[in-house]
Formats: C-alpha cells, structure tokens, sequence
C-alpha cells in the first residue's frame, strides 16, 4: 500500500520516466523511484547514477536478475570479434544486430552503439563492449533484447534525444571534421522522420545548394534546435539569431518556394 | 471758600460726521474734479480737499467717497467719449489721444487729492485705487467703446499697411495709442493690448506677407526675394521700437519669419536658375550666405538646405566617378575630384563658416560617392604616384606638398584603405626599384601623412621597403669590393647592381623565374654566394618581373644605350644570336609569363624606341604567329632610350586577381580580430561581437556581416569558439 501511494502520487510523464528507466536498468519500482527522485526525474542522470553505483541510500541491488557475469560478457565478445583483432567489426555487428533479431536499419542498433559508449561506426573495442555491457547490465543476447524497449522509449525523451542526435554526427563522421553530405541525409531520414515540416525541403536545399559539401558539426547540432524552434512559415526566425550560415541560406532558399505554394 | 471740586476730566468725544455733513463734504470733492476735469485746478486749495478726502475716510464714509468718485468719473468720460468718436475719420484718433493725455492728468491731481482714500479704504475694500479706477473707467467708457474700439482698430491697422506700403504715418500717435495707452489699460498685465491690437494686428501682419510673399515668388529669383525678405524683416524689427510693445517683437518675428521664408523655403530652394543648384554650380558665395543666414531663422531651413545641397554633390559626385569615360583618364578623374572639394570647401567656409549640420552632410555625400566606385583607391594611388616622380615639371615641392594634403584628405573618406595600401604598396615598389621618386624626402613626408591618418600599423611594412633599399646599398658596396679581390673578370663585362627586399614588405613575390642568358645568371650566383656567406639561413629568389637593365646597342647609324626591363632585356638579348625569332620561339626561349611577354614586347615594338619590328595588322596586339626581328634602321636623337613599362592601370584580370587577395587577407584579419576580441572577453554574445569586430576593423574596411558570421563558425570549427549550452547565441573563447 506504501508503495501504491508513492505511485499514485506521480504523474504521467513521471510515470513513463520510471518506466523507461526499469525497462534499461532492470530495476524494480521502488529503487527506481529513488533514482529518479534523486537525479530530480532526469533520466539521463538516473541511469548514470545507477550504473556507477553513486547513490549513497539504497543498497546495492542483489537479485540474481541482475548480477552480471564478466566471464560470459567475455565469451560474447569473443564470438563477434574480429579474427585477429580485439574489436567488432563489420561482421561482428551484423552478427550482434540479427542475433538480437533487429533490422539492421533499425535506429535501436545506433542506440546500443550509443549505449555501449561506442565512439565511431566502424568498429567496437573490447573495452567499449566490456564496459558497456556490465553497465546495461546484460551477458547475454537474452539480455540485451529485453533492454530494447527501454532504448526506444529513450526517444521520446528530448534531452536524451538531443544527447542521441549529437552522439551520432561523431560516431558516423570518420575521420574527417565534416560528416559526409549523404551520409546526414540518411541518418536525418532515420532520426527526423515526422519531427518537422521543413525536412523534405531541407533535403531538396542540400541537394540543390550545397552539394558535395560536408556537414559541420556545428550545422548538425542546431538542425535539430531549429526544426524544433521554428514554425512552419519561418514567421518567428530571427535573421540575426546567430544561425549557421547554412541554416541561414536554406530559410532564404525555402521561403519563396513556400510563398509559391 | 468752596467744598472741594472733583475736576473730572472727560474723554475726547469722537465727533461723529453726520450723513448731512458727509454728503455736503462729498460735494465739494466732487465739484472740485469736475473742475479738474475742466482744466481748471488752480483755483482749489489742495489742502482742503485732502482733508475734506481725509475726513470721509475717518468717519467711515469711505464708500460714499469711493462711489462717488466713481460715478463722477464716469459721467464725464461718457462726454468725453462723444468728443472721440465724433471726430471723423483718422481725427478720432487725435481726439482719443488728447483724451487720454487729459485723462491722465487729471487723475494723477485727483488720486494726490484722494490719497488718504488709497491707502486706507481701497486696502480695507480690496478695491482698486484710485488711479486704476480711472484706467478702468477709461477703459470701459473710451477705449472700448463699442463706438470706438473697432474703429480705432481699423484706423492703427490700415496706417500700418499704409507705412508698409511707403507711406509715411503719424508714428508717434500709433505709438502713444497702442503702445502706451492700451498696455496701460490692462492695468496690471498686458490682456487689453494684447486682445484689442497685438492679436489682430498678428493676424493682419500675416496675411499682408502672405500675399505679399506669394505675389513675389511668382515673379522674382531667389536672390532678389531673399533680399526683399531680409529688408521686410528689418522693417518689421524696427517697427516694433517705433510704436509697438517690446513684448510683441518674439511674436511678430515669428510670424514675419514664417510667412516669408518658412512657407517658401521649398520652392525658393528648387527654383530653376536662381535656387540652390544654380548658386553652387556658379559659385554665388553671397547668396548662398544670404539663405543660410535666412533660412536659419526658421526650424529646418538649414536642414532644407542641407537636404538639397547634399542630393546636388551626390548626383554629381556619382555621375563624376561613375563615368565610363572619365575612368579612363584616372589622374584627371582624381583631380576633378580635388577641384570639386576644393570648390565645396570654399563655399563651406565663405558662406556657411563651416557649420557642423553643412560640413557634415557634405562629409558624408563625398564618402559615399567615392566609395561608389571599387577603383577609387587605385586611382587615388595613382595619383600620388604621379606626384612622387621625378620630373614633375614647373611644380615646386611646396605646391605638390600641399596637394598631397588635399589628397589625403579624399584618402579619408576611403572605406576600403586596405586596397589603398595594396596599391600603394606596388606603386611605391615601382618608384624604388626603378629609382623614379623625386627624392627620398617626399616619400618619407608621404609616409608621415599616412601614418598621422593611420596609424604606425598601416606605414609599418612601406617604412621597411625603405629600410630595404638602404641595406641594399650597404650590401652592394661590399659585393663590389669582393668582385674587386675576384678580378676584374669575375662579372665578365656586366654592372651587376641588387636590391636585396624582405619578403613581408613588399607586394606579393613572383614565384615564377624567367630564363636568364648566361651571362647574366653567373652574375647572379656570384652575389647569391656573396650575400649568403653574410647572411647564414636566408633564401634569396630572384624576382625577374621587376628589375631593370641597361643595354648598349649597336644599330644601323649609331650606336644607342637602352634602359629596358629585365624581361626586355632577355628578349632582347635573343637577337644577339640571330635577326629573327617567332612568337612561339620567345616564348619558349624566354618562361616569361605569356600577359607579361605581349606586354613587353608592344613596349618594344609599337611605342617611340621601335627596337624591334613584328608583323600582324593589329601594332598593339601580338598574336601567335606575329614574328619578330630587330630593327637595325631604328634612329633617335637621344643617346639613351628608354623603353620601361610605367605603373600602369591593372587589367581587369589583374584587378580581380588583387581584389582576391585582399578578400583573402580580410578573411585573416577578421579571424584575428575574432579572436582578439574573445580571448579578452571570454564569452560574448553573437550581435556584440558582430558590432564589435566591424568596429575594430573600421578603420582599414568595412567588414561584410555574413563574412564575419562565416569567420565565426569556421572558428568553432576549429574549436577556437564553441557555442554555449545554455544559449546558442553566445560564443565563449576556448582556451
């Protein structure tokens, strides 16, 4: 009944919140609550407190759900890594991602990257999986799948989105400063579905201004803050909001078109 | 003997004044004003009816007194009122005046009389005293008389309009009469004169003008007006000393002012041959004065003024730059120029005595118009070099000292200054190396000039070219002691002479080297060794695009010295080995840039030392297949001949190529000037820097807002400058 009543006394998006955060974690309610509260509901932090063991309350949890055997993460590893190199390659991750009976479209597969801590698209050390896995608290394919959901559900969140998004332009770029023009089409087809009017015009701006050229960081970061901010007329842009230039000359690009129409 | 007596003494019995008494009093105070009325005061005793007055007042018949006087003064100023208005035409006016002298006198007798009553009744009543008793008598009886008053209106009225028209008036009776008499009558403020004659006489004034000033307009230059308008104004000024209350003077000026230059100043400044324009295209200082002191009477007369002269130097500042014909003759482009401000500066000062409003406008008109123009600061170094060469015949130092000043003062309203030193600087290099400059002197003044303007910056790298020039003297003193260890052979039979510049001072090196004889390339290295074993860890490029030669040539009749370019001199030189080459051949034989060799080799073929010969139609253009072969007839009357390429007007493709650089080099500084700006203050918001940054550059260009912005994000790309979390419109510095 105790428990109920700390239920009862959350509200929607707190409710979802904790939700997302059990599916990840593997938590049940009552320590998930404390994490959340601690962390002030920011899911983000939640999960990091969590995963570095940081709150000082409750003890650490011990069902056998959730103990983490290093051996078997070992074994794992060793069955998608390279043959004579200690990381996943491309096989590896093809052989990860149907295990996990995914798409390999499928933007869960850059979540768990994300997840992992990854840093680029081409490989994953052991490191990286090591730690990561311990952290998601998973040994196995098993594991790993029933964590999906609760990677989905971190979409809906906008700060983790955002801190999704910005992830992805250093993972996908490679070795240069600038992320290849079709390459960010691509993941903003993925990642932007549906998030904004202006994207199809976007893409028709790119293709017809600015092509060949690579996407900068900086470009990418605010796209998003753009679509987000800006309504479907471009009515409420500020000229002098200290845009990229790319942004800039896309407004002036779209603008007459959308008059045309 | 008698009991004792009490003697009691009684009080003083207060006598009181019975009404018989009072009133007989009263009768004779009031026969006595009619007598004064009469003109006949000398027969009464003042010091009766002082104390008759006195005696009223003390026994409480102070109202009886007052009253009385009251309507005594009253009954008489109706009679005199008949004798105003039944004087006929303007003797009503002489009638009124007499009236009000009269008046006047008689209540200054009576008020003396009936003192007592003003200082004790009137305060204790809170009436007025005996005098403004009278005024207000006056007033009501006379002065406003419905009999009297509009005509006395129309009588001051239509004598002023008279006196305007020429005619001479009666001013002392205007002046007694509305000047005197009705600020009287206001008693104890100016609402009589004000309400019966200033207010009309304003709005009369103005309609007088209106017409007056309309009908002139029509049918008078502008010059002419103005002057009428200042003789009308004059007038009027003195009108209001003549008969009118000073406090009308404000009034009537603005008034006067109004009808006569504030409703005309817009076509008086547009009239066709006598306005503004004509008055600054011949220079009429005097009526150009005449209108700044007019106009400046009346709010935005100096800003009309302004607004025209300003379109007029605009238009003509545009139409001067912008022609395509005078572009072609720069030097006399850029003369004009001065004309046209030494013409500006002068009626500035004649008839404007440099007022700020007028030097402002005239300031910002010729920067913009010189700016207008991208070329503007190549013509403008242009002309300074003409100046600083030699041979500047019947000019003395001081004259071309005092034009440079001029010239500086249009390098002022130069936006771009970059482009100017860019300039500058090649013509400058040009004047060095050919050794054209007058004399080391000038060129140094020049430089004070800019740096004075500029600042130790800008004039820092020409100040080294000069530095160079002088090692370069050190240095060939002693090269040519080591050639003289060598022996005389060493250099075969050439005078080798170098100039050694270090590369940041001056303009951009040539990286292309063309094929020098072999003669000349031992030369070459013996001093390249030379200066090396001195100067350890230098590198030395030959630069053959910029050096000179003198040749000793054998023709036909005589023999001729040449003073030629490097690139000349190879050409040259060719035709030692046989009489003819193609164009093709040169080419090859020669590397010299292809722009460059067409050049040179026009200098050699079509100007006055027709040292070669070529065939083709065109004489100044040279075609692939044109030949070459020298001509052995060539005759001239001087020994030495000089063929040298002077500074010229770039081609429009060298011109962008500068105008390349110079983007490129606004890019750096702009990134520099970025960068200053955030390491000091660590974290700025995106609109200041902007403003920030053009400021600090002001001075040499002005910095494109989006450049800037590019600037900005290539900076964060590079992760000088990152975008804050909280607000992306602010940068912070990265350490």
């Amino acid at each position: 009944r105790k428990r109920e009543a700390k239920m009862n006394k959350l509200n929607g998006k707190q409710k979802d919140l904790l939700e997302q955060f059990q599916g990840i974690s593997g938590t049940n309610a009552n320590l998930g609550l404390e994490f959340m509260k601690n962390s002030e509901w920011n899911l983000e932090v939640a999960l990091n407190n969590f995963f570095n063991n940081s709150i000082p309350s409750s003890p650490p949890s011990s069902s056998s759900k959730d103990k983490v055997d290093a051996k078997k993460i070992r074994e794992l590893f060793a069955s998608l890594q390279e043959k004579d190199e200690e990381k996943i390659g491309e096989e590896g991750m093809n052989k990860l991602v149907s295990s996990l009976g995914l798409d390999p479209d499928d933007v869960v597969v850059f979540l768990l990257s994300w997840q992992l801590g990854a840093k680029n698209m081409e490989e994953i050390t052991k490191e990286e999986f090591t730690q990561g896995m311990t952290q998601l608290r998973c040994d196995s394919f098993k594991k790993l799948k029933e964590r999906i959901p609760g990677l989905r559900a971190l979409l809906a969140d906008s700060k983790s989105f955002k801190d999704f998004y910005q992830w992805i332009f250093d993972y996908s770029k490679g070795t240069q400063k600038c992320l290849d023009g079709d390459m960010a089409v691509e993941l903003w087809k993925m990642l932007l579905k549906d998030k904004s009017p202006h994207l199809e015009l976007w893409f028709q701006y790119l293709k017809e201004e600015q092509k060949g050229r690579g996407i900068s960081k900086d470009t990418w970061n605010l796209l998003l803050d753009f679509f987000r901010s800006t309504n479907s007329d471009f009515s409420n842009y500020d000229a002098d909001g200290a845009w990229p230039t790319m942004i800039d000359s896309f407004v002036d690009f779209a603008r007459p078109k959308l008059k045309a129409k | 003997m008698n009991k004792k007596s009490k003697i009691t003494i009684k009080p003083f019995r207060h006598v009181q004044m019975s009404e018989e008494y009072a009133d007989k009093t009263w009768q004779l105070i009031h026969r006595a004003i009619v007598e004064i009325h009469k003109q006949n005061a000398s027969g009464l005793s003042f010091e009766e009816l002082y104390r008759n007055g006195y005696n009223m007042v003390l026994h409480q018949y102070g109202d009886l007194l007052y009253k009385g006087l009251k309507s005594t003064l009253q009954t008489h100023l109706e009679e005199e009122s008949k004798k105003v208005y039944g004087a006929i035409d303007e003797n009503m006016m002489t009638e009124l005046d007499k009236a009000w002298a009269s008046h006047k006198v008689c209540m200054l007798l009576i008020r003396d009389i009936l003192t007592y009553m003003d200082r004790k009744y009137v305060q204790d009543n809170n009436q007025p005293t005996v005098y403004n008793l009278g005024l207000i008598q006056f007033r009501e009886n006379i002065a406003r008389n419905p009999r009297i008053k509009d005509r006395l209106l129309n009588l001051s009225l239509g004598m002023i309009e008279r006196e305007r028209k020429g005619e001479p008036i009666n001013r002392g009776l205007l002046k007694s009469i509305n000047a005197q008499m009705l600020v009287d009558l206001g008693v104890n403020g100016r609402s009589v004169y004000e309400e019966d004659f200033e207010k009309p006489f304003l709005a009369n004034t103005s309609t007088f003008y209106k017409l007056e000033s309309d009908e002139f307009i029509a049918s008078n230059t502008c010059s002419d007006y103005m002057k009428k308008a200042e003789e009308r104004i004059k007038e009027e000024m003195e009108r209001v000393t003549h008969y009118l209350d000073p406090s009308t003077e404000p009034k009537l000026k603005e008034t006067v002012e109004r009808e006569l230059i504030s409703t005309h100043m817009k076509t008086l400044s547009e009239m066709e041959q006598s306005g503004i324009i004509s008055m600054l295209q011949d220079d009429k200082v005097e009526d150009l004065k005449r209108m700044y002191h007019l106009f400046g009477r009346v709010a935005q007369g100096h800003a009309i003024m302004c607004d025209h002269i300003g379109k007029y130097v605009r238009n003509t500042g545009r139409a001067l730059i912008m022609d395509e014909e005078k572009q072609k003759d720069h030097l006399q482009l850029i003369q004009s120029l001065l004309e046209m401000k030494d013409k500006f500066d002068h009626i500035l000062l004649a008839a404007f005595n440099n007022d700020k409003m007028f030097s402002q406008t005239l300031n910002q008109v010729f920067e913009y118009f010189i700016n207008l123009n991208p070329k503007s600061p190549e013509f403008i170094s242009l002309f300074i070099d003409e100046k600083l060469k030699k041979g500047l015949k019947g000019v003395s130092e001081e004259e071309v000292d005092i034009t440079l000043d001029k010239v500086m003062m249009l390098f002022r309203f130069l936006q771009e200054k970059d482009v100017f030193e860019k300039y500058y600087k090649q013509h400058l290099a040009k004047r060095l190396l050919l050794g054209r400059s007058v004399s080391d002197d000038v060129e140094q003044n020049m430089i004070s000039k800019l740096k004075a303007e500029c600042g130790f910056q800008f004039t820092s790298k020409l100040v080294g070219m000069f530095t160079d020039m002088k090692l370069s003297t050190d240095t060939m003193e002693g090269f040519k002691n080591h050639v003289k260890e060598l022996g005389d052979s060493a250099l075969g039979n050439i005078d080798l002479n170098v100039y050694v510049l270090t590369t940041g001072f001056w303009p951009t090196p040539s990286t292309v080297v063309c094929n020098l004889p072999a003669e000349v390339t031992k030369c070459c290295e013996l001093f390249k060794k030379f200066y090396l074993s001195k100067h350890n860890g230098r590198r030395l490029h030959w630069q053959t695009n910029m050096g000179t030669a003198e040749l000793r040539a054998v023709f036909a009749n005589k023999k001729h010295e040449l003073s030629v370019s490097t690139y000349q001199m190879v050409i040259l030189l060719l035709f030692n080995e046989r009489n003819e080459f193609t164009y093709k051949e040169i080419h090859e034989a020669t590397n010299i840039p292809v722009n460059e060799l067409k050049r040179n080799l026009v200098a050699l073929t079509a100007g006055k030392a027709k040292i070669l010969e070529k065939t083709g139609a065109d004489a100044k253009k040279v075609e692939e297949e044109d030949v070459f072969s020298f001509n052995s007839k060539f005759k001239s009357k001087l020994f030495k001949i000089k063929v040298l390429v002077v500074a010229q007007k770039e081609t429009e493709p060298e011109r962008s190529e500068t105008r390349e650089k110079v983007d490129e080099e606004r890019r750096h500084q702009i990134e520099a000037s970025i960068v200053r700006i955030m390491k000091s203050r660590k974290t700025m918001e995106h609109s200041n820097l902007i403003s920030e940054c053009t400021q600090q550059l002001s001075s040499r260009f002005m910095p494109n807002p989006l450049v800037i912005k590019k600037r900005i994000e290539s900076l964060i790309e590079r992760e000088y400058l990152e975008r804050s979390k909280q607000d992306r419109k602010v940068y912070n510095y990265l350490a």
